[in-house]
């Protein structure tokens, strides 16, 4: 970590937060889309978040899916629907999405105004001796 | 006690350490304000600096949990305080430069600089 630490660990909850709304984006993006029965389903990413040792902030540990079943439709003129007419619709929540979407941008912007606080009191700071 | 490094100096310094401290544990808190487990960390330097007379060592303190509630993830980072305790630290930090500032220039006045 060097001189100006406080930016450092700020940017790993904006890079963080970035990523997340790379995920929402990928999962709302793919909120209608539809495979054959026989086929995996698209499943909502989800990203977690992990505290880095020493306080240097955060990071993404890792991504995973939902394994509960994605729900059917029936709609025999889809060229993917199968001998009984059934199509696979995405294991996508929107509801969940749209609300993980504004905590996901306000922890971005969170961060951002941290950058500008520790930016300040360094301005501050180099201004020691200078009166 | 020399006049350029006084106890004025000494704790003024000696509170911009914890305040720089303080600054880079409240970046760590609000970057995992959404991660699960976390908990909320405190530096509290003024009682240091009130046990300890002009002097406080961030290399060695060791910060606190804080004492807001942890929500159903194990979370316990509360953004309005850390958010509204930012704006207060950045002006003290502010002030603490001013202060330093402000002794630099009477000691320039009495060199006659």
């Amino acid at each position: 970590m060097g001189a100006f630490g406080i930016i450092d660990v700020a940017r790993s909850g904006v890079t963080a937060a970035n990523t997340w709304l790379g995920a929402i984006s990928h999962n709302l993006a793919n909120a209608n889309t539809r495979t054959a029965t026989d086929q995996e389903p698209f499943r909502a990413h989800r990203v977690v978040l992990q505290a880095q040792a020493d306080g240097g902030g955060t990071t993404v540990s890792g991504v995973v899916t939902s394994q509960t079943p994605a729900p059917l439709a029936f709609d025999p003129n889809d060229p993917l629907a199968d001998e009984n007419g059934l199509v696979q619709l995405a294991q996508v929540d929107v509801a969940t999405e749209m609300t993980d979407l504004i905590v996901a941008s306000r922890h971005y912007q969170m961060n951002l105004r941290v950058v500008t606080a520790a930016e300040e009191a360094y301005e501050a700071a180099l201004q020691i001796g200078r009166g | 006690m020399s006049g350029l490094s006084d106890v004025t100096m000494q704790t003024a310094s000696a509170a911009l350490d914890g305040l720089s401290l303080r600054a880079k544990v409240r970046a760590n808190n609000i970057a995992n304000a959404e991660t699960p487990g976390f908990r909320a960390k405190r530096v509290d330097f003024e009682a240091a600096l009130r046990e300890a007379g002009a002097s406080f060592d961030a290399t060695q303190y060791e910060p606190g949990l804080r004492d807001t509630p942890i929500d159903r993830t194990g979370n316990s980072v509360d953004l309005e305080v850390e958010v509204t305790e930012l704006v207060q630290d950045n002006l003290m930090f502010q002030a603490m430069v001013n202060g330093i500032n402000h002794k630099a220039g009477l000691l320039r006045t009495a060199m006659g600089a």
